[in-house]
């Protein structure tokens, strides 16, 4: 099945992206359909091809140029392990849109979401460094149409301050990209890597400082995070979920492919530990004094970036492991958070404190979804939230950053303040009457419970995960092999 | 055979399933949990006491964790019966009185959960499956204390808080040495923490101790427990108060006796040939229990009173473990087995009396002794165990607690725990004499019933253990013994018949002194019924009055009174006055500041801004690092 290759999860979904508002002439709904089946087609691509990838990676040649001149698509397990997860987590959320969305925008948000999906795919499977901008740029630009569909005040000036810093992130990274390429005449990620050393140190420095910020906004470090927030209040809810499960990580990802396996800067990625763990500590404290649910999540949501920051800044293959456990657990856990805040906020007609009180009672089972999840982002046995939290408490442990950890806890016990607020005001205040009750479409609720099961069940069984996450942890950590595979005759074709 | 990991599945699945299966059937609940109680008593029992065994158990963890290991020895059996016993006695009271409450559902998923931690805590054998039941219990008990509060809000922030920061403080001492064992095995960690330089030893000791301390309400860590116990669910409270406060008891032996011991605290520092770090945690203890001897004589709600009592109490526990000593470690395991009986008997019956007349306070009940008598004699046996008089347990524990103080030369820990113990004795008449003595504060208190049928299951055994051990202290003894010896200490006690309680500097025959007292009750019994005629019915409002006619509204029971002369005692008005939850509260409202400000300032809605950052982050990288 030669025709069968992953370079389809980006081929299709950008084709059916172009494809939906022509279907809407054909029915209504049918864009909504057509984005959901794309991500089920990609996610059930992206499994068929992670247990192969695991064995070897795949150097997918485009157009019969072989690297470095071509552009290839570089699939090694990291890279595949965070394909699964971003479609996968955006088929999830497009099942809760099928049903969720009821406006006319419904098919600019069907291509959008697709869009969004597609570049983040991309970003992760790419061997390019200008077609991993090129993706930026794709998922970038519909994040910001995303952000500010609803049309009100809140949504567009978000979407205006996120354009903003994101137009210093394409800036920056642009920039990086050009210095690259006047030294070393390639854009392949690979031979990047393998002549990195060549480079003027200087020029070299710079280039590195340049694409640290640009991934840095893109991955949501402070202080670049600053326009995050909004963002997360401004968009629907859906969308917040989307871009904390999916974009986020391919920022991240970009961070760590570039640092680890391209610069193999260690500066920088020790940078990252300080930087890590003020995101934590700034987004925490920022996040306990917040009154409005959707952006107190976008806080935490920072809050837990910063703890992967952080865990990629140890630099040891065990902390990096961590890390990404900890990218599914979070986008796992945000996903539910965000998902069941927006089904609540829909009903209760708005998400601040004040109108979520007593909806526990009025919607037991997507206030208790959203309890299970606020306690699994705690770090609570047995959820999975835990695991990663510990798996990278223990790295740094094991590298003697005493006073990071206790930092990192001390922030988590001002998490367990404001997560336990929001549960005591949902579930302890007394019932609403203006809500009348009414049922949930079961869509909408499809996701959710698979993502309790999700938390659940990684937390108990996270050793069936670990055999992926120690694969993706030496593919970062090994960038002899990465340039290898991608280079020499070793990576083959399919 | 079933091992304990699978002991500690059993409440937790029985648990779950009475969530999902009770939306169904209501009364599988109560069947599951009945149930899970039955299997988890007769397998507790069923374990050999003092053998060791371990067990591993893989939940198909990361390769970080290991697999985590459980584990039984004499120690774990010890407080594995305690909870199981626990366990069953409130799980009957439940019974009772959950059944009708809008939370009936949540309260079995995580009461069987709570339970199932607790027997976590003690049979696991590495500190990553201990620290994992820990915080289990952490999260499901607040959703307990929270369930009925009224005040959910500051209670149930406070509770979270104390315990997450203790459970924290304690990972990071766990973090410290695994970073030197490479292993979260017990022994292991042991034999790294005995390589270890004396400063990191103690940091470690100390990190450790504030987590086990938070679990026991010692002060200055003591803020959540008053209204945590007061507001948690009634039925709950009793194992909150004598069950969940002895896990601090157990981490505490388990740390400073097995894994750090006490022989090598004291190589790096003593006093009075007691580790420093044991000494200034004995005189926490007993600091505790003076002040919460007094805040809880003052107190009118009545599980609050018990609440500061039960403080009050483990600080003596508190006090005679940090010694050190085998026989302090006895003391200190003899007084939790007597104040988990002690205690739950009290809150049960309280429980019972609250649902019975929906009132709380001393102010609002009184003269329950015709309508409850059985409660009154449960309340009356639970005092005379509070205040550590003979015949019944409680003083065969003080006692050893007390003798141990004598054997290790700390007079004035020993004076200042006297003081704590005689002063209990107002609070523990205050709590009989205002439920069940004087006059009735309302007429409708005339009219309630005895507590329900299913609290009696709970109250006879432990009045009739409360009795037993005090009539035989030496019941207790083997196992005691066997626990010390767990913990690597010789014999403490030279008993050798049930009948008497015999160590160092001397003993007493438990026998005797009951059948003495009991001689000495029936003749003033015989002689009370003889000459002094059965008094007259009277009605409430029957009372001489100086010219002024009492209404039914007028407040004539005074019981809740006692205590508040307290407050013109010089020194001890002012401590009265004085809360260290200022404190807190202050920090908090610091913290709250600095949040307040980082969110104004640093995210403060400017687009442009947010574009500065960007660029000054990285004028400052190229700045600091390009040279």
């Amino acid at each position: 099945m030669s025709w069968f290759s992953p370079i389809l999860m980006i081929a299709v979904p950008l084709f059916i992206a172009f494809l939906i508002p022509l279907l809407g002439y054909i029915h209504k709904k049918a864009g909504l359909y057509a984005m959901s089946l794309t991500l089920l087609f990609n996610m059930l691509t992206g499994f068929y091809f992670l247990p192969k990838v695991m064995v070897k990676p795949i150097r997918v040649i485009v157009a019969g140029y072989k690297p470095p001149f071509g552009i290839n698509l570089a699939i090694t397990p990291f890279s595949i392990f965070l394909a699964c997860l971003i479609s996968t987590m955006g088929f999830l959320v497009s099942l809760y849109l099928l049903k969720d969305n009821t406006t006319e925008t419904q098919e600019k948000f069907a291509m959008l979401i697709l869009l969004v999906v597609m570049g983040s795919t991309g970003i992760v499977l790419t061997g390019d460094i200008f077609n991993m901008f090129v993706f930026l740029e794709i998922t970038s630009i519909s994040s910001y149409a995303l952000t500010a569909i609803k049309k009100d005040r809140k949504g567009s000036e978000a979407g205006i301050k996120f354009l903003l810093v994101g137009s210093i992130s394409s800036t920056l990274l642009l920039l990086g990209i050009a210095l690259i390429y006047n030294q070393l005449g390639t854009l392949n990620l690979a031979d990047i890597a393998n002549r990195f050393s060549q480079m003027n140190p200087k020029v070299a420095f710079l280039a590195v400082s340049f694409l640290f910020i640009g991934f840095g906004i893109e991955s949501e470090m402070f202080p670049l995070n600053a326009w995050a927030p909004d963002v997360y209040q401004g968009a629907p809810a859906p969308v917040a979920a989307l871009f904390s499960a999916v974009t986020v990580k391919a920022g991240l990802y970009a961070m760590v492919r570039f640092l680890f396996t391209v610069a193999a800067k260690s500066v920088f990625i020790k940078l990252l530990l300080v930087f890590g763990v003020l995101t934590v500590i700034v987004s925490e404290l920022s996040a306990l004094r917040q009154n409005d649910v959707k952006r107190m999540l976008g806080y935490s949501s920072l809050g837990q970036i910063g703890v992967i920051l952080f865990a990629v800044g140890i630099g040891t293959a065990d902390a990096m492991q961590g890390a990404i456990f900890h990218f599914v657990n979070h986008a796992v856990l945000k996903a539910t958070l965000f998902l069941s805040v927006g089904l609540l906020a829909k009903a209760a007609g708005g998400s601040t404190m004040e109108d979520l009180k007593g909806i526990g009672k009025k919607y037991p089972f997507v206030a208790g979804v959203f309890g299970i999840a606020a306690l699994g982002v705690m770090g609570f046995p047995p959820l999975n939230g835990f695991v990663s939290k510990m798996l990278i408490l223990m790295a740094a442990a094991k590298t003697e950053h005493i006073v990071l950890i206790m930092l990192i806890l001390a922030a988590s016990v001002i998490e367990g303040v404001y997560y336990f607020r929001v549960l005591q005001v949902m579930f302890k205040e007394p019932e609403p009457t203006r809500i009348e009750k009414k049922a949930f479409p079961v869509l909408s609720l499809v996701p959710l419970v698979v993502l309790v099961f999700a938390i659940i069940g990684i937390g108990l069984f996270s050793g069936y995960l670990m055999p992926y996450l120690k694969g993706a942890a030496m593919d970062v950590m090994n960038r002899s092999t990465y340039i290898a595979a991608m280079l020499g005759s070793n990576g083959g074709a399919l | 055979m079933i091992g304990p990991n699978n002991v500690i599945l059993i409440p937790i699945l029985a648990g779950i399933l009475a969530y999902f299966l009770g939306k169904v059937v209501k009364p599988a609940r109560e069947g599951l949990t009945l149930g899970s109680v039955i299997a988890v008593c007769y397998l507790v029992f069923r374990m050999p006491f003092d053998k060791v065994i371990s067990y591993s158990y893989s939940f198909k963890l990361p390769y970080a964790f290991g697999s985590l290991s459980f584990g039984t020895n004499a120690l774990t059996s010890f407080f594995a019966i305690l909870i199981a016993l626990s366990y069953l006695f409130i799980a009957f009271t439940a019974f009772a009185l959950v059944k009708d409450k809008d939370y009936h559902d949540t309260f079995y998923l995580f009461f069987n959960i709570v339970a199932g931690s607790l027997l976590g805590i003690v049979y696991s054998r590495d500190l990553m499956s201990f620290f994992i039941f820990w915080e289990m219990m952490t999260w499901s008990s607040y959703f307990l204390v929270i369930m009925n509060a009224k005040n959910p809000r500051k209670t149930g922030l406070t509770y979270i808080v104390f315990n997450v920061a203790g459970a924290y403080a304690m990972l990071t001492a766990m973090f410290f040495v695994y970073a030197a064992a490479g292993s979260m095995q017990f022994d292991k960690v042991a034999t790294a923490i005995a390589l270890m330089p004396n400063t990191k030893v103690l940091f470690v000791s100390i990190l450790f101790a504030i987590g086990f301390l938070v679990k026991m309400a010692t002060m200055p860590l003591h803020v959540w427990a008053p209204d945590a116990y007061t507001e948690s669910e009634d039925s709950f409270t009793g194992f909150f108060s004598g069950t969940l406060s002895k896990m601090g008891v157990y981490g505490f032996l388990l740390f400073f006796a097995t894994i750090v011991g006490f022989a090598n605290l004291k190589g790096i520092s003593s006093i009075k040939d007691t580790p420093t770090v044991g000494y200034v945690i004995a005189w926490l203890g007993v600091i505790t229990s003076i002040f919460a001897t007094f805040r809880a004589i003052v107190q009118d709600e009545v599980k609050r009173l018990l609440a500061y009592s039960s403080i009050a109490q483990v600080g003596y526990i508190v006090t005679a473990m940090s010694l050190g000593t085998a026989l302090g470690i006895a003391g200190g395991l003899y007084h939790a087995v007597m104040h988990t009986i002690m205690k739950l008997l009290l809150f049960i019956t309280v429980a019972g009396v609250i649902y019975r007349t929906g009132k709380d306070r001393f102010s609002e009940l009184g003269a329950l002794i015709t309508r409850m008598p059985l409660s009154f004699l449960a309340v009356l046996f639970g005092i005379i165990g509070l205040a550590g008089m003979p015949p019944f347990g409680g003083f065969a524990s003080k006692w050893v607690i007390y003798m141990s103080l004598l054997k290790s030369h700390n007079y004035f820990l020993l004076v200042a725990m006297i003081v704590s113990s005689t002063a209990a004795f107002l609070y523990c008449y205050k709590l009989i004499y205002g439920i069940f003595l004087g006059h009735p504060s309302s007429p409708d208190l005339m009219e309630v019933k005895e507590v329900p049928a299913f609290l009696w299951v709970a109250q006879v055994p432990l009045m009739l253990a409360l009795m037993v051990f005090g009539m035989l202290p030496g019941l207790l003894v083997p196992y005691i013994s066997k626990a010390v010896a767990a913990l690597g200490f010789n014999a403490a006690f030279n008993s050798t018949n049930m009948y008497t309680l015999s160590a160092a500097l001397g003993g007493f025959n438990g026998f005797t002194v009951i059948n003495v007292l009991g001689v000495i009750f029936v003749v003033v019994l015989i002689w009370y019924t003889l000459f002094f005629p059965k008094s007259k019915k009277l009605h409430r409002l029957d009372i001489y009055y100086a010219a002024e006619t009492p209404t039914e509204e007028t407040p004539l029971h005074y019981g809740y009174g006692i205590g508040a002369e307290l407050h013109r005692i010089p020194w001890v008005g002012a401590s009265l006055r004085r809360h260290i939850t200022t404190f807190y509260e202050k920090f908090a409202e610091q913290v709250n500041g600095i949040a307040s400000v980082l969110k104004d300032i640093l995210f403060n809605g400017d687009g442009q801004i947010y574009m500065l950052y960007a660029v000054l982050t990285l004028v400052a990288i190229i700045m600091f690092l390009g040279r």
